[in-house]
């Protein structure tokens, strides 16, 4: 082989170099948490495509604990608040308190002002407050009475929730989960795994996660995620899948016409664009490949797609609605 | 002498009252003195006058007497009878919700004519109202009428089966005909076999040699395509959905050979990396690809030959490099 563009040769370098901390964090991460490959990478694309991620499982699935986990792998300012359906958005943000020392009103800040912000089972509050964290999530600032606060970098939320249809819970708006860059499914470890999960639960001590970045490296690795090549076939790729969810009947699939309600917003498309970025840095690349887009088409499409009550009736998914997509849109 | 005098005047008063009723008759005529209950009964009021005479009919209001109900009052009709004279007649219709024997009461009317004022009434009417006989004897439930069977009630059946019959063999002799001709279209023009597509247009690429373009890009796109097309077809998967990864999973070692499968791997790989990554073989190595398409299209392709003549149904199945016969 031969004449390598010699840019992509040294972006290829420069990422190989900036990605090995991927491996330590791995390690770090898998003393604590066995098996969820699958929930490692999706939280470590989350952390360097600047996004936000959303878990959803049943109880038990160690989905805070891998939350927890990975925000103590970086020495990084780490809030859990747990979801009531008591909470008021106040609790969440922070409020306006009346000092007598100083007879005034001073700002007390909320948990939310963190670098990462566990929401723990964001579902088991009422819509006004998850909607108060829309600010946050997109702008990165919060608003308290007439003042505006920056919140720190890097800012991450990643939340919990349980699946929509137990007792107790409610769902999301769209308009919020659509800014979730990714959303998790968590699936039951493996007989292994389990057996494996059992023994560290029983034993003396549980191991624990060591900081190993710095909220400095996190910002840098962003940046170099950034610089992954994205060529203009991958691109096409891309914009072909969502809109596949929008028009189905020009991707031959006229029959799903009927089944989706609405397609990905625009926003799907910088997402899985960012997703497949950081995807490809995980993998130590420095361009995406359509392995990269396929690897996280689910998790960045599967809360972006409105079912009509038709597919519910046949009970249909947005996951095989994403299925679907892929089988029919030839790869580049 | 006086009560010869009384006696004679009294006789001339009634001779002039005779001639004048004379002149005048009243009648009311009802057209049955039985009838049922409820039926309608028609009374005929007629009144025989001359000329010089205005005659007023009894005003009738809803009932005649206390049962006997009018239902409808005509109008007077005058029609002239010769010598001066005329005749009123009015229908009224009546009726009875009730057994029994009734009468109809004398009618008034009033007469003028000039200063002379009479009133002159008609004789009462007389008639029995009865009602419907009941038989209250048992008899017997009555059989079922037997209506005798006609031939234009039995004769759409037999018309409707044999249109059905004839719709039924049209169809599939319609159905057998298009079979037919299918068969002999797909006889007449055989699928290109996967592999005689595939070479043909690397064939086509390298006449065309891209890569000494500056169409490198293109050149491993069409490579990568044209591969892919050949797999989906050859190996019936999806390789044209798939990526390269996917692929290479599926065709290995044990599928299709080493030397198949190492070399799909190196082109697919390496035309991923001038897609995707912007590397920019030299000529020589990607003519070396070229080369390597055709080893893997040739390496892997399947050919059939029907032989018809000694052996209907024979199939020669050349499958890298290997002979399978089937009878």
């Amino acid at each position: 082989m031969a004449d390598i563009s010699i840019q992509i040769k040294e972006l290829n370098e420069k990422i190989e170099r900036e990605s090995a901390f991927i491996e330590r964090i791995n390690q770090e991460i898998r003393k604590v948490i066995v098996g969820q490959k699958h929930l490692i990478d999706g939280l470590l694309i989350g952390l360097l495509s600047d996004g936000h991620v959303l878990l959803e499982g049943v109880p038990g699935l160690a989905k805070t604990l891998a939350v927890n986990t990975l925000a103590h792998t970086v020495n990084a300012a780490f809030n859990r608040i747990q979801f009531t359906p008591d909470l008021l958005p106040a609790d969440l943000i922070g409020t306006m308190i009346y000092s007598q020392k100083n007879e005034e009103f001073q700002v007390k800040k909320g948990p939310v002002f963190a670098n990462f912000v566990l929401a723990d089972e964001i579902n088991r509050s009422p819509a006004k407050v998850q909607s108060a964290l829309l600010e946050a999530m997109q702008e990165k600032q919060v608003t308290i009475g007439s003042n505006t606060f920056e919140l720190p970098r890097p800012f991450m939320v990643l939340a919990t929730q349980n699946p929509i249809e137990q007792e107790g819970t409610y769902p999301l708006p769209e308009a919020q989960v659509d800014r979730f860059l990714l959303k998790l499914v968590i699936t039951y470890p493996s007989k292994e795994e389990e057996k494996q999960i059992m023994r560290e639960n029983t034993a003396h001590e549980f191991p624990a996660a060591n900081a190993i970045l710095s909220t400095d490296d996190i910002l840098r690795s962003r940046e170099t995620v950034k610089e992954v090549y994205l060529d203009e076939k991958i691109e096409q790729y891309i914009l072909d899948i969502v809109f596949a969810t929008r028009f189905p009947a020009d991707y031959h699939m006229p029959s799903y016409t009927n089944m989706i309600q609405y397609g990905a917003s625009p926003r799907a498309s910088i997402n899985l664009a960012k997703a497949s970025k950081a995807y490809a840095f995980i993998k130590h690349r420095g361009f995406v490949i359509p392995e990269d887009v396929r690897a996280v088409c689910h998790d960045v499409l599967r809360h972006r797609i409105g079912l009509t009550y038709e597919a519910e009736a046949e009970n249909m998914t947005t996951e095989d609605i994403v299925t679907e997509i892929l089988n029919n849109i030839e790869v580049p | 002498m006086r009560r010869k005098t009384f006696t004679y005047f009294l006789i001339l008063a009634l001779g002039i009252s005779a001639s004048k009723a004379q002149e005048i008759l009243v009648r009311a005529v009802l057209d049955t003195n039985r009838a049922l209950i409820g039926d309608q009964l028609k009374l005929n009021i007629e009144v025989e006058k001359s000329g010089d005479w205005q005659v007023n009919f009894p005003a009738l209001n809803d009932t005649l007497s206390e049962k006997v109900e009018i239902i409808a009052v005509s109008a007077i009709d005058t029609t002239p009878m010769g010598s001066g004279r005329v005749k009123l007649t009015r229908e009224v219709l009546v009726t009875v919700f009730d057994t029994g024997f009734y009468e109809i009461p004398p009618l008034h009317f009033m007469l003028t004519s000039g200063l002379h004022r009479d009133t002159l009434k008609s004789l009462p009417v007389f008639f029995e109202i009865v009602s419907v006989k009941v038989d209250s004897a048992l008899h017997d439930i009555k059989a079922i009428e037997r209506m005798p069977l006609r031939a234009m009630e039995v004769l759409p059946y037999p018309v409707a089966a044999l249109v059905l019959f004839l719709l039924t063999w049209v169809i599939i002799h319609y159905i057998k005909k298009w079979r037919k001709r299918s068969v002999r279209t797909q006889a007449g023009v055989p699928d290109e076999p996967a592999h005689v597509i595939a070479l043909r247009e690397l064939e086509k690429l390298k006449e065309e040699k891209p890569w000494q373009h500056n169409r490198v890009k293109y050149y491993y796109s069409r490579i990568s395509e044209i591969l892919r097309a050949y797999i989906e077809q050859r190996f019936q998967i999806p390789a044209l959905e798939q990526t390269t990864h996917e692929i290479v999973q599926i065709i290995r070692v044990p599928m299709v050979g080493a030397a198949a499968s190492q070399n799909l791997a190196a082109i697919l790989q390496l035309s991923d990396l001038v897609k995707f990554a912007k590397v920019i073989p030299d000529a020589g190595e990607s003519a070396v690809q070229l080369t390597k398409a055709v080893a893997f299209v040739t390496d892997t392709m399947m050919s059939e030959k029907i032989q018809t003549d000694e052996a209907p149904g024979e199939m020669i199945i050349s499958n890298n490099n290997q002979v399978l016969q089937h009878d």
